[in-house]
């Protein structure tokens, strides 16, 4: 087994880990802080009695742990009693009502209350037996546990003969409940969890625990099986069980591990030689050269092996993995416990004289198959165990196990390895990292130590150097180039070299003169994913986040930072476009990262999915990679997702799995109506999909629906005019109701009558008007023709605001009525007498307050298609006279009118005040004008109309007098604008 | 020289030429000093400003005719800055919300409000209150009718309001309840073409009968639209003939063209066209239900009678769901498409049974 290689390389980091994977459960439970306390207590003394198989305890899934060690310690028989009493009550009642497991028992308190049993009674035993015959099938907590008690109380008793720290003595068979309990719950409901990871991680063993593992398998492992071979198989499966959790526990149990790992450590140093010839060493001669036999599952239940060197025809992963399959264990080094060896070509030395040592059989490749062979044939030895619950273990495990090959896959290449050789494996991929990147400190390969089985993909396949970035193998790849910059930063930034700005179009630019490097992408290029863990590089991740107003300045922030900056800075970002970032990519070294194209992802996913034990054909694997769009994280996400539920993927499956996955791409609204219209997609779609089709865009979708419905060839008409028009006119009818169901929702705010529109709007018109479309595809012209609208309705305001004190009538009567009858009144007259009109079309403009301006409103107001616009019969040389006299004479526009009006009244008030007074009026006249109107021609004309003004009267000239001030005034205010 | 229509608008209760008795009415409500608040209602062109206009004459006297523009800004309680154009004179002020869209709630509370707040400083002056009049009432939001409510309740001390609308459907019955209702209907044939006959007279010119009575009913009850009619008949041609032909709006028009076409061709790419005239009416801000008005009319000159009543349950149901949608276009071409649906069919069959 590989894995314990790994954990003793990095063992620390590791425990962590395991430390924060702790089952949540654990934080449930009563008694967590004591436990806590309790633990680092025992961890010391288990550090002392190491060799003891007691060791177990001091494990870190002390997620189990329910009562303190204390009041075991103190456990007073009589208690102890009374609850066996309890349990066997509650046994009974669980055996007479066949009452499966519930969550509750799991969780809930009773549980403790079980383990607090030490000295199950005799009868209990008997009890036992009966139940689980009777219950074979039956996989009831209590069951698990009752045998599991059985277990426990004998080796409490054999332990205590050896009197050796009774407190974990008594400890343990606690523990083992526990940990039973939590196996049989999983194998009823949760698929993994952590107890399983850790049962998977059964790895380093002492020799003293393989030993006693061993002995205890020995009954089951041996294929002559006895008479009352049900129930000991039975209690030999459970202790082999229980052994494995041993395992694991003392898996977890670091401080000696590590310790142990340590020592390996310093003994592989030494074996420099061996590690290169381990290099050298090939695959297998003769790969798949014989028939694997298709063990039983559970054949070699109880079996440990250990396979070394290279064998014949299959890789050790594979031998492993067959191993597994058959219920065997393999594990990475030789100890008592070990039942096989598994010997190939060129095995580890240290291994074969350990195995000679401890008297182990040795086989070879086809020693193993007819082992598999021969025991196919035994009755399965694990009736009580519940199937599925070991499928389950075992489907973890090997889960596990190709994570942890594929993990050292990814740092290497595949070479067989034998577990020895691992930790020489993560140096060498130092190595190579070293000589990849001279700048750049080795990735740290703690991302393989974490159970892996718990990470996203995402996380676990992570390219962890440069080479296993996905389309960017290329010398002329962004990774390349960023290297590169990272490699020869501080040299370019020493100080010593001038460093001249490159010009932006420069293709061949290593960007030495920036000292930052912005990296941007579309999400799940792996943007994010490239950047090289290092010490002396500073990584901000996703700038184009920052946002708000906790960020605000915060790209300022950064560029003034990378201004400063002695190390190189490289930033992340998805959308570069974006105006946040545009003033940050002046100051980076601009690596643009795009989509890689489907081949290369295939490529990358297919191999992914070969360790993880999937079988996906390539084919449904490119449906998943378009469907995502070339998302690696999501094509990770969506494949993990899936093999979640069947590793072994159909192309049918798929196909269904990438149309869900397609759902989740948004579609342009072009697309979105050939679809909605399109007769051959609705063959696949369900009402369902066709009303997702409308919240691709629920604003536009509509609007597009109804700009082309018009143009589709519904089949349901084909040859018949009748049946075509009323599908249109049923069409416009289901667009009308989705209409006035907008309305609602957009003014009671009722987003929940969505769907309902959807319905109206998108899937019932596409429903009556299946077909295809006969012409090319509109963008609505509602939008256009309502912002037309509206500038009419502007004009319509300022002409109407213009007559408004002459015209009784409103803005609706003066479109409608007087509009043709005023244009023709101001351009009539130019039309018949040319020059001559001109004094009369003056006169009428005066009359309604026109503008000349107004005249080319009046004129748009009152055009229509195909109608000839009345001012081009006018002479061009009547416009023009026109323009001038008008200019020249000056009309009383409405708002002039206004302020001479106004200023008229308040000057004839004014009059005897002295200038200051008129300032101030002047003032107000000008910030009224100035909000008004932004037209130049007013003040022109207002020079005119003053004296005009017919309310002027006698105070004509002094207003003028005012009026001219104002106007310099205004130009002199213009100026300085 | 303004137009006739302006020029020849009668400015006291006692000149107006038609609904003597209600003009007789309100000439008594003014003289007893004080009148509620007042809905004035009728269809466009029967004379509701002109007859407020005399109103006011009549209550504050010739200081009205003083008129002047005004704008106000406003900002709404979303800061959003708002300009209103108002024309006011010392007494009153005329104001027409709907100008601002669905801010129309915010003029009503601050402008009217703070009109309303002011007290008139010299009670001697000959009223204690002002007069706001507020156009288009009928097309205040509900928001907005439901802030009138509220100020008319209020400030009735200060101010009366006089509310001008086309129709009472779209007041809530609140704000109706707390109004004087006066209708002004529209004046009948013969009241329209003795004005007609009148201005003439007063312009030195000799109107035929026939002429006259073409104009009236082509103006269908719009005095308004009568008296532009008859003036530019009179730019066209005088002296007047009594066959003389009575342009019709350019709306009418190509209303009247669309219809034309609908009953000539049915097809989705004819319907395609009529969509966008149909447009094209909209934006030139024809009211839809003019618009529906104009397209039935004609559209059921070619129908039979079951067809008819059909043709009419349509439009009556797509131009009610006109008012509960927001795209008046969608629920027009709905109508032409179900008119042509059931016209192609009926066609169908009367071709059918010819033969």
């Amino acid at each position: 087994m590989v894995a314990p290689q790994h954990q003793q390389l990095l063992s620390v980091p590791q425990m962590s880990s395991t430390l924060a994977e702790r089952d949540i459960r654990s934080y449930f439970l009563p008694n967590v802080g004591s436990e806590k306390e309790g633990k680092s207590k025992e961890a010391k003394r288990v550090e002392r009695h190491r060799k003891r198989r007691v060791v177990v305890i001091d494990s870190d899934s002390d997620e189990d742990f329910q009562l303190s060690p204390v009041k075991k310690r103190n456990g007073n028989p009589d208690l102890s009693a009374s609850c066996a009493r309890d349990v066997k009550q509650k046994t009974d009642k669980d055996t007479s009502t066949l009452k499966p497991v519930e969550a509750a028992d799991v969780f809930g308190n009773s549980h403790i209350k079980r383990t607090v049993l030490k000295k199950p009674a005799e009868t209990h035993k008997v009890m036992e037996k009966d139940v689980k015959l009777q219950l074979e099938n039956q996989h009831s907590d209590t069951d698990f546990e009752a045998t599991l008690r059985l277990i426990d109380e004998q080796k409490y008793v054999h332990t205590r003969e050896k009197e050796k720290t009774p407190v974990k003595e008594k400890q343990k068979p606690q523990l083992h409940t526990s940990e039973f309990s939590t196996v049989a719950v999983h194998s009823h409901t949760v698929p993994r969890n952590v107890t399983k990871e850790t049962l998977s991680k059964t790895a380093q063993k002492l020799p003293s625990e393989r030993k006693e593992n061993k002995g205890i398998a020995k009954p089951i492992s041996q294929p002559t099986v006895s008479p009352d071979l049900t129930i000991k198989n039975k209690e030999g499966a459970y202790q082999s069980i229980r052994n494995e959790h041993n395992h694991e526990e003392k898996d977890e149990s670091s401080p000696p591990a590590t310790k142990r790992s340590d020592d390996v450590f310093e003994k592989k140093r030494q074996h420099a030689m061996q590690y290169q010839r381990y290099l050298q060493r090939e695959g297998p001669k003769n790969p798949g050269g014989k028939v694997v036999p298709q063990g039983e599952p559970g054949c070699l239940a109880g079996l440990v092996f250990v396979v070394t060197g290279v064998l014949e025809t299959i890789e050790r992963e594979e031998a492993t993995s067959i191993i597994k399959q058959c219920g065997g264990r393999v594990t990475s080094s030789v100890s008592r416990n070990t039942s096989y060896i598994v010997v190939g070509y060129e095995p580890g030395p240290s291994k074969i004289e350990k195995a000679t040592k401890l008297n182990i059989k040795q086989l070879t490749e086809d020693g193993l198959f007819d082992l598999i062979r021969t025991k196919s044939g035994s009755p399965d030895s694990l009736e009580i165990l519940p199937n599925s619950s070991k499928k389950n273990i075992q489907n973890d495990e090997e889960f596990k196990q190709n994570g942890k090959s594929c993990l050292n896959a990814i740092m290497h290449e595949t070479k067989v390895k034998t577990s020895k050789d691992i930790k020489n494996d993560f140096k060498k991929d130092e190595s190579a990292v070293h000589e990849n990147k001279s700048t750049l400190s080795p990735s740290p390969p703690a991302g393989g130590n974490i159970p892996e089985s718990h990470s996203l993909w995402a996380d676990k396949y992570k390219p962890l150097s440069t080479k296993q970035i996905i389309g960017q193998q290329g010398d002329r790849s962004n990774v390349k180039k960023l290297m590169k910059w990272l490699q020869e930063w501080h040299s370019n930034h020493s100080g010593k070299k001038k460093l001249v700005r490159p010009s932006p179009w420069a293709k061949d630019d290593t960007g030495a003169f920036f000292k930052a490097a912005l990296l941007s992408g579309p999400p799940g290029v792996g943007a994010a994913g490239r950047k090289p863990t290092e010490n002396h590089v500073l990584v901000m991740d996703e700038v184009d986040g920052m946002a708000g107003n906790e960020d605000r300045g915060g790209i300022q922030e950064l560029i003034q930072l990378i201004k400063s900056s002695r190390v190189p800075v490289i930033c992340t970002c998805n959308d570069r476009r974006h105006p946040k970032i545009r003033s940050l990519t002046n100051y980076c070294f601009d690596l643009q990262f795009s989509r890689p194209n489907a081949k290369q992802i295939l490529g990358a996913m297919m191999s992914i999915c070969f360790k993880e034990g999937i079988k996906v054909p390539p084919e449904a694997l490119n449906d998943i990679i378009t469907g995502a769009n070339h998302d690696i994280r999501q094509v990770l996400h969506h494949l993990s997702l899936w093999s979640v539920k069947d590793k072994q993927l159909s192309i049918e499956s798929i196909k269904e799995e990438t149309q869900k996955a397609k759902k989740d791409i948004k579609l342009g609204p072009w697309d979105v109506l050939k679809k909605v219209f399109s007769a051959d997609a609705h063959k696949t779609m369900s009402i369902r999909d066709k009303s997702d089709l409308f919240f691709h865009d629920y604003s536009l979708g509509p609007l597009f629906v109804q700009e082309n419905y018009l143009g589709v060839m519904p089949h349901k008409a084909r040859d018949n005019r009748n049946r075509l028009l009323e599908l249109v006119a049923r069409t416009a009818e289901s667009i009308s109701s989705g209409d006035i169901v907008e309305k609602t929702i957009r003014s009671k705010n009722s987003w929940n009558l969505l769907p309902l529109q959807a319905m109206f709007s998108s899937v019932l018109p596409g429903d009556f008007m299946e077909g295809h479309l006969t012409c090319q595809i509109n963008f609505p012209a509602w939008l256009g023709k309502n912002s037309h609208r509206n500038k009419f309705q502007r004009i319509l305001q300022e002409l109407h605001g213009h007559m408004r004190l002459c015209v009784s009538g409103s803005k609706e009567a003066v479109n409608m009525d007087y509009l043709t009858h005023l244009r023709d009144s101001v351009v009539g007259p130019l039309i018949k007498e040319g020059l001559d009109g001109v004094p009369a079309t003056l006169h009428v403009m005066q009359s309604y307050y026109l503008l000349r301006d107004d005249i080319d409103s009046l004129m748009e107001l009152s055009s229509w298609p195909n109608q000839k616009d009345p001012m081009s019969h006018v002479n061009s040389k009547v416009k023009a006279a026109l323009t001038h006299r008008f200019n020249k004479e000056g009309v009383m526009t409405p708002y002039s009118i206004v302020n001479i009006k106004k200023f008229a009244s308040k000057s004839n008030q004014d009059l005897e005040f002295d200038g200051d007074g008129q300032d101030v009026q002047d003032d107000e006249e000008k910030e009224e004008e100035d909000d008004i109107t932004r037209d130049a021609m007013i003040k022109a004309k207002k020079r005119r109309a003053a004296p005009q003004n017919p309310a002027s009267g006698g105070s004509r000239a002094k207003k003028q007098r005012v009026d001219n001030k104002g106007d310099r005034r205004k130009n002199a205010t213009g100026k300085r604008k | 020289m303004s137009l006739w229509v302006d020029k020849y608008r009668p400015n006291s209760l006692t000149k107006l030429d038609y609904h003597k008795t209600q003009a007789l009415h309100l000439k008594h409500l003014v003289q007893q000093g004080d009148f509620p608040h007042l809905l004035v209602y009728g269809p466009s062109g029967a004379g509701k400003k002109t007859r407020i206009f005399c109103l006011l004459r009549e209550l504050y006297g010739p200081g009205v005719e003083r008129l002047r523009l005004e704008h106000m800004n406003i900002q709404t309680p979303s800061n959003k800055k708002i300009d209103i154009t108002t024309v006011s004179s010392n007494y009153h002020l005329e104001v027409n919300p709907s100008d601002v869209g669905f801010h129309d709630r915010v003029v009503i509370q601050e402008l009217i409000k703070t009109v309303a707040q002011t007290h008139q400083l010299d009670p001697s002056g000959q009223r204690e209150f002002k007069v706001v009049v507020i156009c288009e009432a009928d097309c205040l939001t509900k928001d907005a009718q439901h802030a009138l409510r509220r100020t008319m309740e209020k400030y009735v001390a200060t101010c009366r309001i006089i509310l001008v609308a086309h129709t009472i459907s779209r007041v809530i019955p609140a704000i109706r309840s707390r109004c004087l209702g006066v209708r002004v209907g529209a004046p009948t044939k013969d009241e329209i073409i003795s004005i007609l006959q009148s201005i003439c007279r007063k312009e030195g010119l000799s109107l035929p009968n026939e002429l006259a009575e073409r104009i009236a009913m082509q103006s269908n009850g719009n005095l308004r639209r009568a008296v532009l009619f008859l003036e530019t008949c009179k730019v066209q041609q005088y002296p007047f003939q009594p066959d003389q032909k009575v342009a019709a709006h350019d709306w009418e028009i190509f209303l009247k063209d669309t219809a034309k076409m609908i009953v000539q061709e049915q097809s989705p790419q004819k319907l395609l066209q009529i969509r966008n005239r149909l447009y094209e009416l909209m934006i030139h801000g024809i009211p839809s239900e003019f618009i529906f008005k104009g397209l039935l009319q004609e559209l059921v000159k070619n129908c039979d009678m079951q067809l008819k009543t059909q043709v009419v349950e349509k439009a009556a149901f797509f131009e009610h769901r006109i008012h509960l949608g927001s795209k008046p276009i969608i629920h027009l071409e709905a109508f032409v498409a179900s008119f042509m649906a059931s016209y192609k069919k009926f066609m169908e069959a009367t071709v059918a049974d010819l033969f």
